[in-house]
């Protein structure tokens, strides 16, 4: 191919990589979506299973939490997407890194999900079985609500880890904007101009997100009710 | 052939050694580099020098809002074509270096912040220089209260060193990664790096657990 098919100047090879940059973005996209509802659900279910008082089900949780934040997301995905196909159970490299990122990210939320419901005064609770509250109303009306101020900070700092994460999957060669990006420069030779705007794609989600983590932050800090 | 294979699991070990050498010294380099960096930024941050603030500021952001591997692509890729050479270590290095140091700027600026303005106003009345201030009583004080976040910042460096395999540094994933491909066993060549990880990560989360614990008894 001539040179001039990867465009020239800056705008041109922009104009060029640009529509296929964005496919890629939109397959990270959903891949964080998909992982995000996900690891959500396991966060919501385990974090009040383990804030509970069932010892039988809460060691196991916390050996799965600390196992997960010990390992490196790479060590996780490379297990379920090269070490379980040799027990027969195989997942197509879009799926085990949706998978890989959910139980991932789910012990992250998990934890934090839990130890906000934890720091939550036992008075609330003894308060609320007093006016006979069913465990579901008491958790629904009383605690969870309390509970979310205190969650929320750390929760939205974890998602931005989440989502960086999704660059990682590129390494199980699924067709994320790192891998398309990844490809689209051995074609032109324009790392500058291909990584910069995959960059951009990145912190256009993460900057917003960390600024808002911050605002919730400050608001816990100063709001006057502290549990 | 049998599900597990204590024969290669037990070979593939020495295979690691090297690997943990690389690894330790990656995690320890950057981590010395990163918390000098880091400090230096907080420093700016909250002293706000004009230019150099908003720097700073600009530094932190854009590393903390774009992936370890999308930094690492614009280094390896990027820098040969300023004419700058430099191997797969010093890459590595450069990229886990910058990203720590955006995170751990932060912690640290939350630790310096915390520490009570008479302390400020104490080393000033003692005649102390602005650098004195800093290095005999500020940041021994503001690091002691950061300990259990930072300990938490170098257990996310340590797992993000990982991604290093795709500049095929032979750290430990790369290795496992490539027994894998060698014996075709890869129960047995992750489970070391599984080990491994687990071995230099939990004891950090149990250091910080027992600290915060007892520092909340009797602070800090």
């Amino acid at each position: 191919m001539e040179p001039s098919a990867y465009g020239s100047g800056f705008w041109g090879v922009s104009a060029k990589i640009l529509p296929i940059l964005l496919r890629g973005f939109a397959n990270t996209l959903s891949y964080y979506a998909w992982s995000l509802l996900i690891g959500l659900m396991i966060g919501a279910v385990l974090g009040l299973i383990s804030s509970s008082r069932l010892r039988v089900v809460r060691y196991p949780i916390i050996v799965y939490i600390y196992i997960m934040r010990g390992l490196p997301f790479l060590i996780i995905l490379f297990v379920i997407y090269h070490v379980l196909p040799y027990f027969g159970v195989t997942f197509s490299a879009t799926y085990a890194g949706i998978l890989a990122l959910s139980i991932h990210s789910g012990a992250y939320y998990t934890e934090i999900i839990r130890g906000g419901i934890e720091s939550i005064h036992t008075s609330q609770r003894e308060a609320a079985i007093a006016l006979g509250l069913s465990y579901f109303h008491r958790m629904l009306y009383v605690i969870v609500p309390q509970a979310m101020r205190l969650i929320l900070p750390p929760l939205a700092g974890q998602m931005v880890l989440h989502f960086k994460d999704t660059a990682v999957l590129s390494l199980i060669a699924v067709p994320d904007v790192t891998t398309v990006g990844r490809q689209v420069m051995q074609a032109n030779r324009q790392p500058f101009i291909v990584f910069g705007w995959v960059a951009a794609f990145y912190a256009a989600i993460c900057y917003p997100m960390l600024k808002l983590a911050l605002l919730l932050e400050n608001r816990l800090k100063h709001s006057q009710v502290r549990s | 052939m049998s599900i597990f294979s204590w024969r290669v699991f037990l070979n593939s070990w020495p295979e690691f050694v090297p690997a943990v050498g690389l690894s330790v010294q990656i995690w320890t380099v950057t981590f010395g580099l990163s918390t000098v960096l880091a400090t230096l930024l907080a420093i700016i941050r909250i002293y706000r020098p004009l230019i150099l603030y908003w720097m700073a500021s600009f530094f932190i952001q854009i590393f903390r809002s774009t992936p370890l591997i999308i930094q690492l692509y614009f280094f390896y890729f990027g820098l040969p074509h300023l004419g700058i050479m430099m191997s797969e270590m010093q890459v590595g290095l450069l990229a886990v270096t910058l990203i720590n140091a955006a995170f751990s700027a932060e912690i640290i600026r939350v630790g310096i912040e915390a520490i009570h303005r008479t302390q400020f106003e104490a080393a000033y009345a003692l005649g102390l220089t602005f650098f004195d201030t800093m290095r005999y009583v500020i940041l021994p004080q503001a690091f002691r209260k950061i300990i259990p976040p930072l300990t938490g910042q170098v257990t996310l460096l340590i797992k993000g060193t990982a991604v290093l395999s795709v500049i095929a540094l032979r750290e430990v994933t790369e290795t496992a990664r490539a027994l894998a491909v060698w014996t075709f066993r890869p129960l047995e060549s992750f489970l070391p790096a599984i080990i491994i990880y687990l071995a230099a990560t939990l004891p950090l989360f149990f250091i910080s657990k027992v600290l915060e614990r007892r520092w909340a008894r009797h602070g800090a």
